[in-house]
C-alpha cells in the first residue's frame, strides 16, 4: 500500500481504530483467562465462608444452598456470560464477603490509587527522562556514574524495604507522616489541613513507587540517547554546524524516546496496578490492596473486578503508547 | 431456684495467677492495671484490626476483624468476662429450676434497640431461633449449647429448654453469634444494622474503615453512674501489615492494636509510649489426622493411625525449645490436650511430656516403623509461629529417624484446603468460652472442630457425662479423665499454649486483653 505525503495523516484515524479494536479484543481475551484462572483455584467462596469448621459440621444440603445463593452451581460459561454482560453495563456483581455491589468499591479504590499513581507517573516521566538525558550527555563522567549507581540501587532495593525504611524514619521516628493512611480521620480536617495531609501522606509512597520506575525509564533513555548520539545522521548534522542543542532536542531526544515510551507504558501499567507492595506497606486503600484482600477471602467478584480493571489499565497504557509511537514515528502506522 | 455461678471471679483470678506463677510464665502479665484511674468521657478511640469489617450481620459473621463491630452494635443476653464467667448484658439475671436443663433469663426493662424500640422476649426468641438455623447461621448454629426450644414467657422473660442438663449455657449465650437482632428490620441487617449494643453504626466502608458512635440510651451504667460507653466515637481501621500497624500505634495514629504479633512484643514492652496487656489464649497444635481427605505421594502419614507412632513423635519434641522458637517464649509449655494450666479446669497432675528419644525409638520399633520413613507436614507462614513450629518438629524428629518434609501452603487456601483434611498439619486455635466448647467439639466423634478426625467411643461417653454434670467437682474430675485420654492419644500434639497480647497508647484506659481475643471498648476512655 502506498501513501501520499498527506496519506500518512489520513491513515492516523484508521490506525487508532485498529489499535482500539485490538485492545478491546485483548480485554475480552483477558476476561476469559481471568474467569478460567478462577475456576482452577482450589476451593470456593463457600469453603471460605465455612473455614475453621469441620467439613462434616454443615450439611451438604446447606452447602449446596449457599453455593446456589452465590451462583456457583451454574456452568462456567453461564457464570462468565452473567459477569461480562454485567461488566459491559458497569455492574461487576456483588461481593461474597461484603454482600454489596462491587463496582462502587472498585472504582472508589481505583480513584484512590490514581491519586497516588498520577504523581508517581509524573515523577517517573520527568525524572526518568531528565536524568537519562543528563546521564547520556555526560557519558562516563562522575555525574553519569552517580546517576547509574543511584538507579542500580533503586532497582536492587525492593519496594517493601524502601517503604518500610521511609515509614520507620518519617512516621515512627520523626512523626512527619501518618504511618497508616487510613488511620487518619479526614472528617476532622479542614481544606488546608486535608491538602497538607495528602501531600505529606502521599510523598513517600509516591517516592517508593517512583524510585524503581524512574530507574527503569532512566536507564532506557540513557541507552537510547547514547546509541542515537553515535548515529551517522547526528555526526553529519553536527559536522554541518547545526547547533548541538538543536540536534539533541530536535532529533536525538525524539528518536530516543521511542523505546523509552514502551518502558514508560509498562511502568504506567505497573503503577496503575496499585503497586500492591507499596499500598500494603503504607496501608493505602488502593485497588491493589483490595485485590490482595479479595484473594485472601476468595471473594471472586472483587478478584475478577480488580484484576480486570488493572488489566484494562495495562491495555490502556499500551494503547496510549502505540498512539504516541505513531505520533513520533509515522512509519509505525503502516504496520 | 438457684442462680448459677460455678466459679467465682476471685477464685479464677487466684487460680490463674497461681498457675502463672508456678509455671514460670514471666512474660504473661495479668491485665487491668489501669482500672484504678477515674474515667473521663468523650473523644474518639481508633482501633486497628488486620482486615476490614466484612459483615454486619452478627449471625453470619466470619472474620475475627468484624467482631469489634458486631459485638459493640449488638448485645447478647450475657457477656463473657475475662474470667470466663457470664456477666449481664441484655439479661440482668438468669436462673435454673432443674439443675441446668431449663433456664430463665430476665431482660433489662430499659434495654432498647438503636431505633428506640424496647427489646422484648420475642426479639430474643426470634434471634436465638435464627442462630439455631444452620441456613441463616451456618457458623453459629452449633455453638450455642444444646437448645431445644425458646419461649417468650412474658415481655421481659425468656425461657430456654435444653435437650440435656448444661450448666454453661449462660456463658455460651455471650459468644460470637447469639446476638439479639431486630426482627422488624431483619431484611436490612446486612447494611443497616439496628442493634442494642453500646455503639451504633455511623459509617461502614466495605473494605475500609468502620465508624461507630455512642448509643446514648445504652442500658448499662458506667462507673460515673451515667450510661456507657465513655467515648463518643470508635473508629475501626484495617491495617494489614503488622509492622505498619505497629508504626501507626507508635506514632499515635491509632490508639489500640487488636493483636500484637509475637515478634513485636519486646519492642512494644520497651516503648514508653505504649501499654502492653496479655492473657493466656489458645494454642498451636500438630494435628495427626486419623481419616485424612488426601495423601500425597511418598507420604507415610498413615502410620500416624498407630498410637505408638504418635506418642513417639510427641516424645521426640523439646517443648520449651519449640515454645521459644515459634512464639519467642510468650506462652506456657503444653501437654497435648487443649486446656492450659491457668484454666479453672486445668489438670494440675498432667505434666507435659519430657523429651525421651530412647522411649520414642522403642515405640517406633514396636510399631515397625523403619528409620528414614518419610512424612509430609503441612504448615503456613500466614500465622506467626506455625512455620517455625513445623520446622522445629522436622528437625527434632530426625533424632528418632523420621524424615519429615515441610509443605508450606499459602494462608489464602490453608483453612479451606488443609485444615481438617491433611494427614499431618499445624493448626492455630483460640480459647473457647467454656470447658465444654474447648474440648467436646475437638475430640468427640464427628465434632464440629475435630481437627484430627479422632474417634474414641470411651472418650465420647466421658465428654457427654461431663457436659451434663452440674456439680463442679464431679465435672472437673470427668474433664480430668478426658484430658488424660486426649493427651495419651497424642492425636493433637500441643507443645505450648499461646499468650494473647494487645498494645494501647498510654493515653487510653479501660482496655485489656480478653482471653477469647474479644475487644471491648465500651469501658475504654481517654485519660484526662
Amino acid at each position: 500500500m502506498r501513501f501520499a505525503r498527506n496519506g500518512v495523516m489520513t491513515a492516523f484515524p484508521i490506525f487508532v481504530v485498529r489499535r482500539l479494536a485490538a485492545s478491546l479484543l485483548v480485554l475480552v481475551a483477558i476476561s476469559m483467562i481471568l474467569m478460567g484462572i478462577i475456576q482452577f483455584m482450589p476451593g470456593d467462596a463457600v469453603d471460605m465462608l465455612l473455614r475453621g469448621l469441620s467439613p462434616d459440621t454443615v450439611s451438604a444440603e446447606t452447602r449446596e444452598a449457599l453455593r446456589r445463593d452465590l451462583g456457583l452451581d451454574l456452568p462456567v460459561w453461564y457464570q462468565y456470560w452473567n459477569w461480562i454482560s454485567g461488566v459491559v453495563q458497569g455492574d461487576f456483581g456483588s461481593s461474597y464477603t461484603f454482600n454489596v455491589p462491587v463496582a462502587p468499591i472498585i472504582f472508589a479504590r481505583l480513584k484512590t490509587s490514581l491519586i497516588l499513581a498520577l504523581p508517581a507517573i509524573a515523577v517517573m516521566v520527568t525524572f526518568g527522562i531528565g536524568l537519562g538525558v543528563v546521564a547520556a550527555l555526560k557519558e562516563n563522567s562522575p555525574l553519569d556514574a552517580s546517576i547509574q549507581l543511584m538507579s542500580l540501587t533503586a532497582i536492587a532495593m525492593p519496594a517493601f524495604l524502601v517503604g518500610s525504611l521511609f515509614l520507620y524514619v518519617f512516621a515512627v521516628q520523626l512523626n512527619w507522616i501518618p504511618a497508616a493512611f487510613n488511620a487518619v480521620d479526614l472528617s476532622r480536617l479542614d481544606t488546608l489541613e486535608t491538602i497538607a495531609f495528602f501531600f505529606t501522606a502521599l510523598i513517600f509512597p509516591c517516592l517508593t513507587i517512583a524510585a524503581e520506575t524512574v530507574a527503569h525509564v532512566l536507564r532506557q533513555t540513557r541507552a537510547s540517547m547514547i546509541e542515537e548520539m553515535k548515529s551517522n545522521y547526528v555526526r553529519a548534522a553536527l559536522l554541518r554546524g547545526v547547533p548541538r542543542g538543536q540536534v539533541i532536542l530536535g532529533h536525538v531526544l525524539r528518536n530516543s524516546l521511542l523505546p523509552a515510551i514502551t518502558v514508560i507504558a509498562i511502568n504506567v501499567g505497573y503503577v496503575l496496578g496499585g503497586v500492591i507492595v507499596v499500598e500494603f506497606v503504607f496501608s493505602y486503600p488502593g485497588i491493589g490492596n483490595l485485590m490482595l484482600s479479595a484473594i485472601q477471602t476468595r471473594d471472586v467478584p472483587i478478584m475478577l473486578g480488580t484484576m480486570f480493571v488493572i488489566s484494562a489499565g495495562y491495555v490502556l497504557a499500551n494503547f496510549v503508547a502505540d498512539i504516541l509511537y505513531s505520533a513520533l514515528n509515522p512509519r509505525v502506522r503502516l504496520t | 431456684m438457684t442462680r448459677y455461678n460455678p466459679i467465682s471471679r476471685r477464685r479464677f483470678v487466684a487460680c490463674a495467677g497461681l498457675a502463672l506463677a508456678t509455671t514460670g510464665v514471666g512474660n504473661l502479665i495479668l491485665p487491668r492495671g489501669a482500672r484504678a484511674q477515674a474515667v473521663s468521657r468523650g473523644g474518639t478511640i481508633t482501633l486497628s484490626v488486620p482486615g476490614p469489617v466484612s459483615e454486619l450481620d452478627p449471625h453470619k459473621v466470619v472474620s475475627h476483624e468484624s467482631f469489634p463491630a458486631t459485638f459493640h452494635m449488638y448485645s447478647a443476653l450475657t457477656r463473657i468476662g475475662h474470667d470466663f464467667n457470664a456477666e449481664p448484658e441484655l439479661a440482668e439475671s438468669w436462673s435454673t429450676d432443674d439443675g441446668g436443663q431449663t433456664w430463665t433469663f430476665k431482660l433489662f426493662k430499659n434495654a432498647k434497640f438503636h431505633s428506640g424500640r424496647p427489646v422484648t422476649a420475642e426479639d430474643v426468641k426470634f434471634s436465638l431461633e435464627r442462630v439455631l438455623d444452620e441456613k441463616t447461621s451456618p457458623r453459629g448454629f452449633s455453638a450455642i449449647g444444646p437448645i431445644e426450644g425458646v419461649t417468650a414467657k412474658d415481655r421481659h422473660t425468656v425461657v430456654i429448654r435444653l435437650s440435656t442438663t448444661y450448666v454453661d449455657l449462660p456463658i455460651d449465650l455471650g459468644g460470637i453469634y447469639p446476638r439479639i437482632v431486630d426482627r422488624e428490620t431483619i431484611d436490612k441487617i446486612a447494611t443497616a444494622p439496628n442493634g442494642t449494643g453500646p455503639f451504633k453504626l455511623v459509617k461502614w466502608e466495605p473494605t475500609g474503615n468502620t465508624v461507630l458512635e455512642a448509643n446514648k440510651d445504652y442500658h448499662i451504667m458506667g462507673e460515673d453512674g451515667r450510661p456507657l460507653p465513655y467515648v463518643d466515637t470508635v473508629r475501626i481501621v484495617p491495617i494489614k501489615e503488622p509492622t505498619s500497624e505497629f508504626a501507626a500505634l507508635q506514632s499515635g495514629a491509632i490508639d489500640v492494636m487488636l493483636q500484637l504479633p509475637f515478634d513485636l512484643i519486646s519492642t512494644a514492652q520497651g516503648d514508653s509510649r505504649l501499654l502492653v496487656d496479655a492473657t493466656a489464649s489458645g494454642y498451636h497444635s500438630l494435628s495427626l489426622h486419623q481419616n485424612p481427605s488426601f495423601t500425597l505421594p511418598n507420604d507415610n502419614s498413615e502410620l500416624l493411625k498407630d498410637k505408638r507412632v504418635r506418642q513417639a513423635l510427641a516424645l521426640a519434641i523439646n517443648r520449651p525449645a519449640i515454645l521459644n522458637l515459634a512464639i519467642s517464649g510468650f506462652g506456657t509449655v503444653g501437654n497435648d490436650q487443649p486446656i492450659p494450666p491457668t484454666h479453672v479446669y486445668g489438670h494440675a497432675g498432667l505434666a507435659p511430656r519430657k523429651r525421651n528419644i530412647d522411649k520414642a525409638k522403642q515405640l517406633l520399633a514396636e510399631a515397625g516403623v523403619q528409620p528414614g520413613t518419610r512424612m509430609i507436614l503441612h504448615t503456613t507462614t500466614g500465622r506467626p509461629g506455625l512455620m517455625e513450629h513445623g520446622l522445629a518438629v522436622r528437625e527434632m524428629a530426625k533424632a528418632i529417624g523420621l524424615d519429615i518434609a515441610i509443605d508450606a501452603i499459602d494462608i489464602s487456601r490453608y483453612w479451606t484446603d488443609i485444615e481438617y483434611r491433611a494427614p499431618m498439619y499445624m493448626d492455630n486455635w483460640g480459647a473457647r468460652q467454656t470447658i465444654n466448647a474447648s474440648i467436646k467439639p475437638f475430640y468427640e466423634t464427628g465434632g464440629g472442630n475435630n481437627c484430627a478426625g479422632y474417634s474414641d467411643p470411651a472418650l465420647d461417653v466421658v465428654l457427654n457425662r461431663a457436659e451434663s454434670e452440674p456439680d463442679f467437682k464431679a465435672r472437673k474430675d470427668l474433664y480430668n479423665v478426658a484430658m488424660e485420654m486426649i493427651s495419651e492419644s497424642a492425636v493433637t500434639i500441643i507443645p505450648y499454649f499461646k499468650g494473647f497480647y494487645i498494645a494501647t497508647n498510654k493515653s487510653i484506659g479501660g482496655v485489656s486483653a480478653h482471653p477469647m481475643t474479644y475487644m471491648w471498648l465500651d469501658r475504654a476512655y481517654r485519660k484526662a
